[in-house]
Parts: C-alpha cells; structure tokens; sequence
C-alpha cells in the first residue's frame, strides 16, 4: 500500500517483477499428457483406411503425395510406417506491414518508439506426418496425417505453432492419396 | 518514504532475477530427481514380445495426444515428439525394449519448455493412454 499510494514508478517495478518471479517459476502442468477430450473426433478427421495388405505401397504413395505437394522429406522410418516432411514458406502478408509500419510511424510522430514490424510474420514451416498402421484384423492399412505450422515473425522469433484442423486439407490430401494409390478412402 | 519505495522495488527486482537462479551447470548431467525414483515413474512393463506393434501404439497415443513426431528408429526402438502446450513445448522421447522373454519396458521421459518433467501424474496418464492403444495392462516396475 505504502509503495501504490507513495510511489507509482517503483510501485509498477515491484509488480513487474513479482509478475516476472512468477512466471520464471511456472510449474509443469500436470494434465500434459493426459487424452484430450476431443481425441476421437480428430484422429477420425485426421486418418482414413485403405483396403489392401501393401502397407509399403501406401508409404510410398504418402511420399510421392507430399512431394507433389511441395514437402521435402526430414525423416522416414518404413518398418514404423512413419514420414515426416516440411515445407517453407513466406508468412510476408502486406495487410499486416502496413498496418505495423503505420503504428510505428504514428508512435513516432507522437515522440515514442515502438516496434511493430519485427511482431509481424516473416517465415512459416507447415510440417507434415503420415503414419501408416494395419487395422487390428489385417484387412486394411489406417493412414494418419497430421499438419502443423510454425510461424516466424521479423525478430526470428516462433510466434505461433498450431496443428491445422481443416477439413477440406485432409479431405484434399486423402483424395490425392486415393489416386496414387488407386484406392478408394474410406473413413473411420 | 521515497527511499523505502526504491529499495523495496530494487530488492523485488534481485529476488526476481535469483527467483529461479540454479547452479545450471549442474542440472545439465544431474538427473534433478532420485535416479531410481524418476525411472520407476518414467517406466511401464506390458506383457509381449512384439516390439514393433508396441512402438507403433506408442506413435498412434503421442498422436492422440497431438504430439508431433520428430523422429522414430525401430531398431533403436526410440520415437521423439513435440506439442505445444501454453506457450511452451513439451518434447517427449518414449523408448521400447525387451525385458525378458516375456515383456517389453517402455520408458517415456518429457520436458515441458526448459524444465524436465518429473511428476508422476504426467506419466501416469500417458501410460494410461498406451494402455487403452495397445489392449494391455501396464505393469509397474520396481
């Protein structure tokens, strides 16, 4: 109280601080690797079923699909059925430029600094995994896909990491899939 | 009063820094919780032989868990993953091997941004999870 009513400066610095100790402190969240509620529902989004016994040519078919989708392959490990790819690309969106350098500019014009344009988004990675499974009576090969963007803004910090929930992109990557491999997809 | 305020703040501010002040060092070899403790936590037994439809249940669960897999090696039997949580990474290496004759071990360990995950209630719903994937009941090991 005394320091609130006497002084706001070191007021503000003790509550920066005490703001700064406790997130410099921030404990392991217990439920971090519990399920999600919504499990179910996205691995249903995210995974279709063939019906064949070649798991080989389904993995094959999965690179040659992301490849024709731009990915470079990272990882493969075919006796797990797994392929990780990335692609890079440019996050630059003119909208957001302009609106940062207009903020800033405005900041300045009022005598003040600020810096907008390094939060803007610079770069982004959209990442890509397809695990292939035989369903428990052997009759089909489960494949799973899953993509992920991490975004980079101006100051090369990760400003957003998200998993892509559209539906359509699954829906469009099954389809190419579906023609490699001259199958039809079914979901599960 | 002035100066009271200003050393209030200046020692808020060095209580701040030292807060989480570590010997860094030192935790880079150390494990930070007894060995045999945080192995008995990291580790489930289940009972079979056929590692590879085990590693493939632990890569479905870390997806369930919306981890995405950095890297996976049947023969070392080892498979990493990253996910976002807040906005910190939580980066978890699971491996599977033989016990004996009978059943495979499958160690997980975690981190959670700079910080290893040492609780137990973690692991435990993780092992929950495999559990449902694989049909088997995790044994606790001693």
């Amino acid at each position: 109280m005394i320091l609130s009513r006497r002084n706001p400066a070191s007021f503000k610095l003790t509550a920066f601080c005490t703001a700064l100790f406790l997130a410099g402190c921030v404990s392991v969240p217990l439920d971090a690797l519990r399920l999600p509620p919504d499990y179910l529902a996205r691995r249903s989004l995210q995974s279709r079923a063939y019906e064949t016994t070649d798991e080989v040519k389904i993995i094959q078919s999965c690179a040659a699909v992301l490849q024709d989708m731009g990915f470079t392959l990272d990882e493969s490990e075919t006796a797990l059925g797994v392929i990780l790819a990335s692609k890079d690309r440019s996050a630059v969106s003119s909208g957001q430029v302009i609106a940062a350098i207009a903020l800033d500019a405005l900041a300045a014009a009022a005598g003040s600094y600020s810096n907008n344009y390094a939060q803007t988004d610079k770069s982004q990675k959209i990442r890509a995994s397809a695990v292939t499974k035989r369903s428990e009576d052997g009759s089909k090969v489960i494949v799973r896909a899953v993509f992920q963007k991490m975004v980079w803004n101006q100051a090369g910090q990760l400003s957003r990491l998200e998993t892509l929930d559209d539906a359509e992109m699954y829906q469009g990557f099954y389809e190419k899939l579906s023609k490699a491999v001259f199958l039809e997809e079914q979901k599960i | 009063m002035m100066k009271f305020s200003k050393w209030a703040g200046a020692l808020a501010l060095i209580c701040a820094l030292s807060a989480c002040a570590g010997n860094a060092s030192r935790d880079v070899l150390e494990p930070d919780e007894s060995q045999v403790m945080l192995r008995s936590i990291q580790t489930r037994a289940f009972e079979t032989t056929d590692k590879t439809k085990l590693m493939r249940a632990v890569i479905a669960t870390m997806q369930d868990l919306e981890f995405t897999i950095d890297k996976a090696d049947d023969e070392l039997g080892a498979v990493t993953g990253t996910k976002l949580y807040g906005y910190s990474m939580i980066k978890m290496t699971v491996t599977v091997r033989p016990k004996d004759a009978a059943r495979m071990l499958v160690r997980a360990n975690a981190q959670y941004g700079l910080k290893a995950i040492d609780k137990p209630e973690p692991y435990q719903d993780f092992f929950a999870a495999l559990e449902k994937s694989v049909f088997l009941q995790a044994q606790q090991v001693d």
